[in-house]
């Protein structure tokens, strides 16, 4: 029983889909990963073709629809769509900035069974958090936040992405969860969409990578979701996901109905279709561009002692640095650690990067 | 005969069967090749099959590894 047979065997479908569903949003994060690969992409799925997406869903017994975008709560048919979805069991996961949930929303929300919210807070302060998400965001996360817990709803986590910003502050983000009642997720920031512009600026140097991976094996309550598997400890292997799950269990859809193999590989060289075109099972099954991925082999990883538990990382942020999916995460700890005598800067990182 | 658990899916596999857990998003791969098939059951359940003749010891067992695990039930007579 385990993911490694998603290397051996191609899913007959994915077991969630992520879904971008709506480009727009009212706030300009600076570190959005999909900000600036929306440029000039106005369309997104009207809520008929978006039943028929849900029913294709259906059929294929996808699992689990995490929603993202922009910000989902900006379109008016959200709840319908989110109603769809949960009449055929269909377990969802909504990405938010939290700014748009008042206790109306919050009411609703909470009456819904299969729904699962994420709310994205940069910081344990409105100083921290409102250099990333805009001023004067952090109060009104907060408020969203309040307003889902005073409502009683189960399922909360607040998503951090961990960056240089905020790094000092992730033990006081814990603890604002704990607080509230509510998991704490931790995201790896990677170079994708507007993050490409900041990533020199914002991205953790070795040292903490190390820190954060000793973190997570001191606070095994905090989930970390995606890919963050490049510094998973030995203690944490069987928490999560242990591979990129990109093409073998998960693809992204991107407003418009692009399908890529993730939300974070959304370059036109993975463009995989468009299910207004081609019906999803029919682009998970035979497009090329997932082909490529899941043919995808880090040699140079698979003598290591940890590819057990991270088989190569992320796939993206190695292309993003190396335009190679061949090379190892930049941002593996292994490397690193092998040699101890390396200076912990971001300049010793990027001699990594072209060294393998 | 066994269903799956309230707040359970699943579905066939090349490799067998995989479960999801709507509580925790967890999933379970179960290597059973063709051993086993999941069928609508009784007011709108989905049940598993043993699909090989002569395989039902080794059915069995799995399927008691997955009520051990949480991931079925067995149906009780009067359902």
């Amino acid at each position: 029983m385990s993911y490694d047979l998603t290397y051996s065997h191609t899913l007959l479908a994915p077991v969630n889909v992520t879904w971008e569903i709506t480009s727009r949003c009212n706030l300009h994060c600076r570190h959005c990963l999909s900000a600036d690969l929306r440029k000039g992409c106005g369309r997104e799925l009207d809520f008929e073709e978006s039943r028929r997406f849900i029913d294709d869903l259906d059929r294929m017994e996808v699992f689990q629809v995490n929603f993202g975008g922009g910000e989902p709560f900006m379109r008016e048919d959200f709840l319908d769509i989110l109603d769809y979805a949960h009449a055929k069991k269909i377990t969802t996961c909504v990405s938010t900035n939290g700014t748009l949930v008042d206790e109306a929303l919050a009411a609703r929300l909470a009456r819904m069974d299969y729904l699962y919210i994420q709310v994205s807070l940069d910081g344990a302060t409105a100083d921290t958090n409102d250099i990333v998400r805009g001023e004067g965001t952090f109060e009104r996360i907060i408020a969203g936040i309040e307003a889902l817990k005073g409502h009683g709803f189960p399922h909360l986590s607040i998503n951090t992405v961990v960056m240089g910003t905020n790094f000092r502050e992730i033990f006081r983000i814990h603890e604002l969860g704990t607080r509230y009642g509510v998991k704490t997720r931790l995201s790896r920031f990677r170079p994708s969409g507007n993050a490409r512009k900041v990533w020199e600026e914002y991205r953790l140097d070795r040292g903490q990578l190390e820190e954060l991976s000793r973190f997570l094996s001191a606070h095994r309550d905090v989930l970390t979701g995606d890919s963050f598997f490049s510094i998973t400890a030995e203690d944490r292997s069987g928490l999560g996901l242990n591979m990129c799950g990109a093409a073998k269990m998960t693809c992204s859809v991107a407003p418009d109905g692009t399908v890529y193999p993730c939300a974070f590989l959304q370059d036109p060289g993975f463009r995989a279709g468009n299910i207004t075109v081609e019906s999803l099972g029919s682009i998970w099954q035979s497009a090329e561009a997932f082909e490529a991925l899941r043919r995808v082999r880090i040699a140079s990883c698979e003598g290591c002692g940890r590819f057990s538990i991270c088989h190569g990382g992320c796939p993206a942020v190695a292309y993003f640095l190396t335009r190679s999916m061949k090379s190892p995460d930049p941002e593996c700890l292994a490397p690193f650690r092998r040699d101890a005598s390396a200076s912990y800067s971001k300049d010793g990182a990027q001699d990594h990067v072209r060294t393998v | 005969m066994y269903c799956l658990s309230p707040g359970i899916r699943a579905r066939e596999e090349g490799f067998g069967l995989l479960f999801y857990s709507s509580k925790d998003a967890r999933l379970t791969f179960v290597k059973s090749g063709r051993l086993l098939r999941i069928e609508p059951g009784p007011k709108g359940m989905r049940v598993l099959a043993v699909s090989c003749s002569g395989a039902e010891g080794r059915a069995d067992r799995v399927l008691a590894a997955l009520s051990k695990k949480g991931l079925i039930v067995e149906l009780r007579p009067d359902i």
